[in-house]
């Protein structure tokens, strides 16, 4: 077969004229263009000014290639950024908005000029059609010294004008012309040998391998250690819990915050969280911390210089165990229980009395703190259905069923838990409520650490509602949803 | 090619010189006279400033381009090198028009220079700056005096030098003049960017004596270099428009300055986000307090118009061969960034006006300035364009510059 296709007559593909100077070159390709020849080309050892007008060459496209790809680059710097910054990981640095346009900048600089480098570099390639391994005019030996001293142009036979003698002739006739050569299809077999096409396969197939490995192990468990080519962050070093650092003098790795600051992002009104109004500045950041240390679980240094701690303090050893303790504390109320039945005795009996003297009932909240909305008060019937109910009853009136239970059993240090709708709670300010939620009351203990202060305060509010199905009076009860009771009890 | 009248100047412009000699003295006379029957004359004496380093900021743009095309031995831009000399040779005047600056603060005042108040580093008075009163070794009217004769030294002699040498060449055609001129550039360079970085900092910068910025030097240096390709193009427009240098300047240089006042707005650009992004990142108060000066009081707009009229607008009106090698749209965008490097100039100085306390308020002062300075300056630049060649005639790259193509 390819003995047949050597003994063809190669195809002609086009028409060269060779050139001793390049002015001869410069008037050949002005009178070919003006021929109407398109399809034509020059080669030159040196770059010739004049050649694309001469030979009707359109300027580039590859300026506006360019244009579009950096201001693509631009565009995906800005995402990026915006995506991984403000979105996914949004992280505060050096005091800036999360999503700022002057740190961003650099990034979207850098990305337009990448992109405009990617494409000019590969615009350039695609617009030159490369990568070409050869070119039939390479098969022509004069062709050679078009690195050298010659100059060439070329006519294709695909040209809308090509007419075989009559561009011959208009070849021939060019001044300055020195040679017309034809240029011949390279007649060698195009495919690829079939032993590189195995072998490429081949070698395609194999680097595949170590990507798939990479993801099966990244996949499936494993007992071993993973092999992790790609580290991130699974690595690091930092001080795990329960760990001796070496780095500081206690060897602790939590650092206990330092005396008398508060975290910056952390300011939460005080009133909020301690039902307390504060007089001065100090007490401010006192309540925030001893907040802080509730929260965390820490023990607070300071606690004790908190005037509004006063009760809490004796209740704090019961929260610092709370789980072993659990059982003591419900086996211990015993002796507060009689003082709690009768609420109007229970101050002077409580073990608050004598601190009174020295500490001040601290300045309440009269009203809760937080908009009372249907829906908060739907939450503080969660919570409180949750937490509380269990001892205070669902209507509050100290029967849940722990404490029926109890009584039941005749537990014999089981003390009641105080009825919601006694004149001693009814006008206890809600600040002094949602206090002895935090902190607990006698054996009572503190929910601070449970329930986050939004919902204590929701509890608050949804006692008061409860109180008032006792206390109020029907002109407190709004026109339509008095009708939608009438007509209820028709 | 010497006798050629198509590149010497026509005689009309050396009434075109008187005109504005005269327009230009009765400009900053009024000037004078509005600014000293007002209360305070700080206004006139930042408007002078401003108007004062915007055509000085031109001719040092000139003096940049003169060494650095002899130390690159550049080819093309032989032909629009003398109208570069020319401009450099207007540091002459401006050291004369420095006067006005340098005088009051040489006798004590401190309308201008703050640090110029000797209140302000007296121990224990009211007035007392700690910062000011650290700075006052370097910043005091003796040695501002002394460092500003050092920098117009410095710069007249680069500027004699270089144009002297080339009209010398004009005159023997001595290819050695070529060498030796190209030998001294590498110094005049350096010392080009030590002088324009210290005057930078001593005329604009300690306006405001509280601010840092390392930078500033090269932020001065981008909008000079930039202003002054705008202005020479609009030079050399104007020459074409007489007829001069008509088949001399091709499209082909208009597209090379077109390159160049391309790439220098980038760098403008460049610079003046550098040294925002650093101090806006830092965020370090004595830092900051010139940006956030410069962000109230009505001057946020001037510096959103500075980032898109100075950087953006040119940035992409000037991106497009086809335009930069039109010389009418391309001297259009040169009047263009002049304004703007007006502007920028405006931003730098007048909110300084009362120590920082002023709202943009151009007006019949600042004009006045503008056209007063604008005015002697170009009727210097005639006077010292008067009966010699517009191109360096015996060049030895003069017909590489002529034959010039872009690829």
């Amino acid at each position: 077969m390819s003995q047949e296709a050597n003994n063809t007559e190669p195809k002609l593909i086009g028409l060269m004229a060779q050139f001793d100077d390049p002015d001869s070159l410069l008037a050949a390709c002005e009178k070919v263009r003006k021929a109407g020849y398109t399809k034509t080309d020059a080669y030159t050892p040196f770059p010739l000014h004049g050649i694309d007008e001469a030979l009707g060459i359109k300027p580039t496209i590859l300026p506006w290639i360019v244009l579009m790809l950096g201001i693509m680059g631009g565009f995906a710097g800005l995402g990026l950024q915006y995506i991984t910054n403000a979105d996914w990981y949004p992280f505060i640095i050096s005091a800036k908005p999360v999503w700022s346009l002057p740190a961003n900048i650099p990034v979207i600089f850098e990305l337009v000029i990448l992109h405009a480098a990617f494409a000019v570099f590969i615009g350039m390639l695609f617009l030159n059609k490369l990568p070409t391994f050869s070119n039939p005019l390479f098969r022509v030996p004069e062709f050679a010294r078009a690195t050298d001293d010659k100059f060439f142009l070329t006519i294709d036979v695909n040209d809308e004008k090509y007419k075989p003698n009559k561009t011959r002739d208009l070849l021939d006739g060019l001044i300055g012309q020195t040679d017309v050569i034809e240029v011949f299809e390279d007649p060698s077999p195009a495919e690829l040998p079939k032993i590189i096409k195995f072998v490429g396969i081949g070698v395609a197939v194999v680097a595949l391998v170590p990507p798939l490995l990479l993801w099966r192990a990244y996949y499936q468990t494993s007992t071993v250690p993973r092999i992790n080519p790609i580290r991130d962050m699974d690595v690091q070093l930092r001080g795990d819990t329960q760990t001796v650092s070496p780095v500081f003098a206690d060897g602790r790795t939590m650092r206990p915050r330092i005396p008398g600051t508060v975290a910056r992002g952390e300011w939460v009104d005080p009133i909020m969280l301690t039902g307390i109004v504060p007089e001065t500045g100090e007490q401010n950041v006192l309540f925030l911390q001893d907040e802080e240390a509730t929260e965390e679980g820490t023990k607070k240094p300071a606690e004790e210089e908190n005037p509004a701690d006063d009760k809490p303090a004796e209740e704090k050893p019961a929260d610092e165990k709370p789980e072993a303790d659990k059982p003591m504390a419900e086996a211990k109320p015993a002796q507060d229980k009689p003082a709690d039945a009768n609420p109007a005795d229970a101050k002077p009996a409580e073990g608050e009395a004598p601190a009174q003297p020295e500490e001040p009932e601290p300045n309440w909240v009269k009203i809760a703190p937080i908009n009372v909305t249907r829906a908060t008060l739907e939450r503080g019937r969660n919570r409180y259905n949750i937490y509380c109910s269990v001892c205070h009853g669902l209507a509050g009136d100290g029967d849940g069923l722990v404490s029926q239970r109890a009584l039941q059993l005749e537990q014999p240090t089981w003390i009641p838990p105080t009825n919601l709708h006694t004149d001693y709670l009814l006008t206890q300010p809600d600040g002094k409520i949602y206090n002895t939620i935090t902190h607990g009351i006698r054996k009572m203990k503190g929910y601070g650490d449970q329930i986050p202060a939004e919902d204590r305060w929701a509890i608050v509010t949804y006692v008061r509602a409860l109180q008032k199905t006792r206390t109020g009076t029907p002109e407190e009860i709004p026109a339509v949803e008095m009708k939608e009771l009438e007509i209820k009890g028709q | 090619m010497t006798d050629d009248e198509s590149i010497r100047l026509n005689p009309a412009w050396q009434s075109v010189r008187l005109v504005a000699m005269a327009v230009g003295v009765l400009a900053l006379l009024l000037a004078m006279g509005i600014g000293m029957t007002q209360e305070t004359s700080s206004y006139f004496f930042h408007s002078y400033l401003t108007s004062f380093v915007y055509f000085l900021s031109i001719s040092l743009g000139a003096l940049f381009f003169v060494p650095i095309h002899h130390l690159t031995r550049a080819g093309w831009s032989v032909v629009v090198r003398r109208v570069a000399e020319l401009l450099s040779q207007n540091l002459i005047p401006m050291a004369i028009l420095f006067l006005v600056i340098l005088f009051p603060v040489l006798f004590g005042s401190h309308t201008l220079f703050e640090w110029n108040d000797p209140a302000k580093w007296e121990v224990g008075s009211a007035e007392y700056d700690q910062l000011i009163a650290h700075k006052s070794g370097y910043l005091n009217s003796i040695f501002f005096t002394i460092r500003a004769i050092i920098y117009f030294g410095t710069w007249i002699c680069i500027a004699r030098y270089f144009f002297l040498n080339s009209l010398a060449q004009d005159g023997n055609g001595d290819k050695q003049i070529t060498l030796k001129l190209q030998k001294w550039s590498s110094l005049a360079v350096v010392l080009f960017a030590l002088t324009v970085t210290f005057a930078s900092f001593d005329w604009l910068m300690s306006l405001d004596p509280h601010w840092f910025s390392t930078i500033f030097g090269v932020y001065f240096f981008a909008g000079s270099a930039l202003s002054f390709f705008a202005f020479m193009t609009v030079v050399i427009f104007l020459l074409q428009q007489d007829g001069k240098m008509a088949n001399i300047v091709t499209k082909e240089h208009y597209h090379d300055l077109g390159k160049y006042t391309f790439g220098f707005t980038l760098f403008w650009g460049y610079i003046a986000f550098s040294q925002f992004l650093l101090i806006w990142y830092a965020n370090i108060p004595e830092e900051t307090g010139w940006y956030l000066r410069r962000q109230e009081n009505g001057w946020a707009i001037v510096a959103i118009m500075l980032i898109f009229g100075h950087f953006f607008i040119p940035f992409f009106g000037v991106m497009s061969r086809h335009i930069r090698r039109n010389k009418y749209i391309l001297t259009g965008w040169a009047v263009f960034i002049l304004v703007m490097h007006y502007v920028d100039l405006y931003y730098i100085v007048m909110p300084q006006v009362a120590h920082g306390t002023a709202a943009p308020n151009f007006g019949l002062i600042d004009v006045c300035c503008i056209v007063g300075i604008g005015g002697l300056y170009i009727s210097s630049l005639i006077w010292f364009a008067t009966d010699k060649p517009l191109v360096p005639v015996k060049d030895p790259r003069l017909s590489e510059s002529l034959a010039l193509q872009n690829h």
